[in-house]
């Protein structure tokens, strides 16, 4: 066996690959070639350091956060979707139940939202979101007087997708309420909340950018 | 290879703490909605798809994005898989055909911005980065990371996470004996890299 056949065989040879009449003519060539010799002692210690190697590596970073909001927004997304009023009303009786179980205990502990207590509010659905809520509305009441005022400027099909999808967010957003009035403390109803409210102001900006483009 | 195909390799990732039975419930808990329990499944396989995003990758910010988009992944083919079945093994193939996914795009993307360019170059280590300007003391994490991108994959497959040249041929859509070349190279650059 020359140097060349040898080093060919030895990623089988260590791998235990071989046949035994080929591993055979390997181990005589190995023992009076010490040139075959070191480049096995390499491969091996090579091997050695790779199978060393811990397996699980933690991020420098957290990467859940943005998982679940990817999760949700792409949830929120296929909700709107199909945005009928009997997808809907499914939808809120998942969210009721969810609401019930350890999800809460979840959210309580994951959210970076915070929700103060309810005792004395008004509507306790209106304060829980707290800022953020407020920073949303006003937002969407920009967007919608902007709507308002340049109605005359969107293609009219266009214009009925648009007041059409805002209807579906407006329902939503009521029922989300109503479902808030009955559990002012549901992480989830909150976090559902806030999600419509954000892809409303999303349709809005994109209505406005199209609008400018046109 | 499909990430609904059934699941080999659990053992490659049986060895993680906790029980078969507690993934089982996790799953189930996850495919009923529970994004909570489907924290837990992140909590206790991230590290371990992300160390293999990571060398699979050589690169730790693409490594992020595809430990996030395995688990995104995952979550929406959840109903795929059967909570009593090998969840881990099969959360492995999923990681690995994004990661093999990603590398693809990346090189498509490539081609389409440079039509001119010569395709083998994505083989190439990238330059001034190659073994023989390593110095002898780059240990082997570094040196994978110059790897050229297929034999640094099949490294990983093979040496680190322990998968057959059968098995890396059929994830990775090459044939056996290309799977089994590109590791005689990955491990040729490597020794080369690492000697003093």
């Amino acid at each position: 066996m020359t140097c060349e056949e040898a080093r060919e065989r030895l990623d089988d040879h260590v791998n235990g690959d071989l046949s035994a009449d080929v591993a055979a003519d390997l181990a005589r060539h190995l023992a009076v070639c010490q040139g075959c010799r070191t480049e096995e002692r390499e491969l091996r210690a090579l091997l050695a350091r790779a199978s060393s190697l811990a397996r699980d590596v933690t991020p420098e970073r957290d990467l859940w956060p943005e998982i679940r909001d990817r999760i949700e927004r792409r949830s929120v997304d296929a909700f709107f979707e199909v945005g009928s009023w009997a997808t809907w009303r499914t939808a809120a009786a998942a969210v009721l139940i969810l609401a019930t179980t350890a999800v809460v205990s979840y959210w309580l502990g994951r959210s970076s939202v915070t929700f103060p207590p309810s005792a004395g509010a008004e509507s306790p659905g209106a304060t829980l979101a707290g800022g953020v809520e407020t920073e949303f509305a006003e937002a969407r009441l920009k967007l919608r007087a902007w709507l308002a005022d340049n109605r005359g400027s969107l293609p009219p099909d266009s214009l009925q997708r648009i007041e059409g999808n805002l209807r579906v967010i407006d329902d939503s957003i009521a029922q989300i309420r109503a479902a808030l009035d009955k559990d002012p403390t549901s992480p989830e109803l909150n976090r559902l909340l806030l999600a419509t409210y954000r892809r409303e102001v999303q349709l809005l900006q994109r209505a406005n950018a199209w609008s400018a483009r046109i | 290879m499909r990430a609904d195909e059934p699941e080999r390799g659990w053992e490659v990732v049986r060895g993680s703490a906790g029980s078969d039975s507690e993934d089982a419930v996790w799953v189930r808990q996850a495919r009923a909605g529970d994004l909570a329990a489907f924290e837990r499944i992140y909590d206790k396989f991230h590290r371990r798809i992300y160390g293999l995003c990571l060398r699979m990758s050589g690169d730790r910010s693409a490594a992020e994005e595809l430990v996030q988009e395995t688990f995104v992944r995952v979550w929406q083919k959840l109903h795929l898989v059967e909570a009593q079945r090998n969840f881990p093994a099969w959360l492995y193939r999923v990681a690995v055909n994004v990661v093999l996914s990603d590398r693809r795009s990346a090189r498509r993307r490539a081609r389409f911005i440079d039509s001119r360019q010569d395709p083998l170059d994505a083989e190439r280590p990238r330059p001034g980065a190659g073994p023989a300007g390593h110095e002898a003391s780059l240990d082997l994490e570094r040196a994978m990371e110059n790897l050229p991108p297929r034999a640094r994959a099949v490294f990983v497959l093979h040496d680190i996470e322990g998968r057959r040249h059968e098995e890396i041929a059929h994830l990775t859509g090459v044939a056996v004996g290309t799977s089994k070349a590109q590791l005689h190279r990955a491990r040729r650059l490597l020794r080369e890299a690492l000697r003093p």
